[in-house]
């Protein structure tokens, strides 16, 4: 009798067990890219994230720049060939990624937070933001 | 029974039971003394109010536990517990992922015996401005964690290139490495083992490192052992 009482409560246990995972598994893998470098980190991050979603178009990622990484987010901003990020960066916006960007740096480098594209979403700080992502699941990626 | 019956059967009931007032059972009283046929019929309406009372006794109370309980009772208490200690799980899982912190002193008290955020970062370019930069973060990092009234416990390990950062009479910033030790408790600054190693074979240099810098076997080793540990990784 015992035992039935075991199994009822196994039962719903695991039930809730496969909804959770369940949920999980339907979401993706979750990544950084963590740009901090300058133009050309950014140039192989966005190539590293197309090929990316081409294999995984589930993937949740998130891009955080700081310190030089924030350059190829700029309004204007090209790169060493003369074609502009935004197109790149709107295209991949559209498909969840997201863009993240230092409030420190901005503040830092003296660089008016409304010359930031749309596209990019201010953070306030970097790297804490890396630290908190990671603390919520996220792995890291380095271009 | 007794021919002449002076008392009903209701009121010998009445007062069998008790229910009589004080002049009636007198007059009982004063009846049984002289009359035998009426003692034989008390007698017997007694004998039988004992045997009622008897049969109508409280049942004895059933035993507690699961084994008096029914199949279907089982169950339904086995599934009911079950789902309490899901949406317990569950709640709890959401309510971990908690938003920031509000800045009371409660708040704060609470903050500090919570265990400190981890966080690794990881030095391999020699560059000045790049070593510049990543004090920088780091620096910022600290200050945000003591702003919000959050531990944190920071690790800069420099490993290739990096370790220049950490090198008597070799670092551009040996000073501000020397200030931040001393203003942040929870920082230390890791030097890797290999590298000095490495540098002493192809450039036949013993180093010497800042003091107060810990020496680890393998920076990459150091990594990846951390965030086995759940630490956060930065390369900055």
């Amino acid at each position: 009798m015992r035992k039935l009482f075991l199994l009822g409560f196994m039962a719903v246990l695991s039930f809730g067990m496969i909804q959770i995972n369940a949920s999980y598994a339907a979401d993706g893998d979750k990544v950084i890219y963590h740009v901090n470098l300058g133009n050309e980190q950014a140039t192989d991050a966005l190539r590293n994230i197309q090929n990316h979603l081409a294999v995984d178009p589930q993937a949740k990622i998130v891009v955080v720049t700081h310190s030089a990484g924030v350059d190829f987010l700029l309004q204007g901003a090209e790169d060493k060939n003369g074609n502009p990020y935004e197109g790149t960066v709107e295209k991949l916006a559209a498909k969840g990624v997201e863009f993240r960007v230092c409030k420190i740096t901005l503040e830092r480098r003296h660089i008016d937070p409304k010359k930031v594209i749309p596209e990019a979403k201010l953070v306030p700080s970097g790297v804490v933001e890396v630290t908190k992502l990671q603390q919520q699941g996220y792995a890291y990626l380095k271009p | 029974m007794n021919t002449e019956q002076k008392f009903s059967d209701e009121f010998l009931n009445a007062f069998v039971d008790d229910q009589l007032s004080l002049e009636e059972r007198q007059q009982v009283y004063a009846c049984l003394a002289t009359d035998d046929a009426l003692n034989r019929q008390v007698c017997e309406l007694r004998k039988m109010h004992s045997l009622v009372k008897l049969a109508y006794e409280q049942p004895p109370v059933p035993p507690h536990g699961l084994k008096s309980l029914s199949t279907g009772r089982k169950l339904g208490l086995g599934l009911a517990a079950g789902l309490a200690l899901m949406i317990g799980g569950v709640a709890g899982w959401f309510l971990h992922q908690s938003p920031a912190p509000v800045p009371t002193t409660v708040a704060q008290a609470i903050a500090e015996t919570r265990d400190p955020t981890k966080v690794l970062f990881h030095v391999s370019d020699g560059r000045p401005e790049h070593l510049r930069n990543a004090l920088d973060e780091v620096e910022g990092l600290m200050q945000h964690y003591r702003k919000s009234h959050e531990k944190a416990r920071v690790e800069v390990v420099a490993n290739g290139d990096g370790l220049s950062l950490l090198l008597a009479g070799i670092s551009p910033y040996a000073e501000r490495v020397r200030r931040m030790q001393q203003e942040y408790p929870g920082l230390t600054f890791v030097a890797c083992q290999n590298t000095i190693d490495r540098i002493r074979q192809e450039v036949g240099l013993d180093v010497k490192l800042l003091p107060g810098v810990e020496v680890i076997d393998s920076g990459v080793a150091q990594i990846m052992r951390r965030q086995q540990e759940g630490w956060a990784y930065i390369q900055v």
